[in-house]
């Protein structure tokens, strides 16, 4: 026999597990503080990717203009501007990253809570469920 | 409003039963209109104008999840840019894969963006993107929005000098840099760029307002902002992305389908059906789901829902 309740529980948590649940569920793993390091460790690494990426475009298009000025330029100082605007590139990025994930871990406590409801409310269903199955077969 | 609310009621309908549907025939019109377009306006590499091909890959993004269908226009833009030269093709890639790191790892929803707003300006009506980011989502949209008119900019330089660029004399490396600087340094770029994003945040920012048809306000706001800038722009910077007529044409055909969109709003994302599948110990289910119509929009004007009333 169907039982309807259960059908419409399990459909409920199957929708979440497939929709927003696919990242809800593993963040939920997670302490807050870690799920935050990790991220902003994260965000570190590809930025500091990204930055390098932008600067090989950056000299490789004006490659010729480098190679002309090479010898006159003063390059200490550039060494020091390349480094002070990456550790505000990271800055800028770590701060947006913290603030976005921050918002994403406590915005999903809501439908995870409803979720874990309805784990405990299944569980109860499968438990009388089973007490029935037992009563059904004779018991002792 | 009375005839509009009829068809949105109607389009609520067929949305809940057809959903799925739908989209894939949105996806599907987008890919095949992406692909004929860079076919039409760039073209260099041949195998791609095969309309075999071209409705290969319209109906593969058609059914992949929408950042896949992204990944596969990109490919498809990296492509025509390999067929003139590796250098191009290798810039565009790197840019591509910048802006995948920084920005669409936090927003993968949006990276439909980047192709929307090239697409759209190739057919002139790019206004309505900012308008619909702001209606539906937030100002962090403003970046995707940037990175597709970036896209765009790159596009709309090969086009324009496609002869000089596939001429035997020309030099990759030279090409990319001409390119890179071209569009970086274009006062069009920027204007646009400048008009896209305010017109942007002020969407965002009338539509959360508690008033009256605070939604049709900030469309026709959003689609005014950006029509005065590039007017200006157009008169005192000489930008050249837009005539004077283009511009007004735009701007109208792209007020109607943000009008649209912000009376059909309510189910974008939900109150479709769903299909799921899991198990229990003695049955698999294989459930349709189909949601319950709720009281809409707390926000929805006394009219409006006078006029649902009076309905049911």
């Amino acid at each position: 026999m169907l039982n309807e309740e259960k059908v419409a529980l399990m459909t409920k948590m199957a929708l979440y597990e497939q929709g927003e649940g696919r990242k809800s569920i593993p963040m939920s793993k997670y302490y807050r503080s870690d799920y935050l390091s990790l991220r902003l460790l994260n965000s570190v690494i590809l930025v500091s990717v990204a930055y390098a990426l932008i600067g090989g475009l950056v000299m490789l298009v004006n490659f010729e203009w480098i190679l002309e000025n090479l010898v006159h330029m003063d390059l200490v100082l550039i060494g020091k501007r390349i480094l002070i605007s990456y550790l505000v590139a990271i800055l800028l990025y770590a701060v947006l990253t913290y603030v976005i994930y921050a918002w994403r871990f406590k915005k999903c406590r809501k439908g995870l809570n409803e979720y874990n409801g309805n784990l405990k409310q299944l569980y109860a269903i499968n438990r009388q469920e089973e007490k029935e199955k037992k009563y059904e077969a004779g018991g002792y | 409003m009375r005839n509009l609310l009829v068809i949105k009621d109607w389009y609520q309908d067929m949305y809940r039963k057809y959903g799925t549907f739908i989209e894939i025939g949105l996806k599907l019109a987008v890919s095949l209109l992406a692909v004929i377009l860079l076919n039409v306006n760039i073209g260099t590499m041949a195998v791609l104008e095969n309309p075999l091909i071209v409705i290969g890959i319209a109906v593969i993004c058609a059914l992949v999840p929408k950042s896949i269908m992204v990944l596969i226009l990109a490919a498809v833009i990296v492509a025509h840019f390999a067929a003139i030269s590796i250098e191009m093709a290798a810039f565009i890639l790197v840019l591509l894969f910048i802006m995948f790191l920084l920005y669409f790892r936090f927003s993968a929803g949006d990276s439909m963006v980047l192709i929307l707003v090239p697409v759209l300006f190739m057919i002139n009506i790019p206004f309505v993107v900012p308008v619909a980011m702001g209606l539906l989502a937030t100002p962090f949209s403003i970046v995707s929005v940037a990175c597709g008119s970036i896209l765009y900019f790159m596009l709309r330089y090969v086009h324009m000098n496609l002869e000089t660029l596939t001429a035997s004399s020309a030099d990759g490396l030279t090409s990319m840099t001409n390119m890179a600087r071209e569009v970086f340094t274009s006062e069009s770029l920027y204007l646009v760029l400048i008009s896209f994003s305010i017109a942007l945040a002020a969407v965002y920012v009338l539509r959360k307002l508690s008033i009256r048809n605070a939604w049709e306000i900030a469309v026709c706001a959003g689609i005014g902002i950006q029509a005065v800038i590039l007017l200006i722009g157009i008169l005192v910077v000489r930008i050249d992305v837009f005539t004077i007529p283009a511009l007004v044409i735009g701007s109208i055909i792209s007020l109607l389908l943000a009008m649209m969109l912000a009376v059909m709003r309510h189910n974008v994302d939900y109150a479709r059906t769903e299909y799921t599948q899991f198990e229990d110990d003695d049955y698999y289910y294989y459930v349709k789901a189909v949601p319950k119509i709720k009281t809409r929009e707390k926000n929805s004007s006394p009219r409006a829902q006078r006029n649902r009333k009076k309905k049911r």
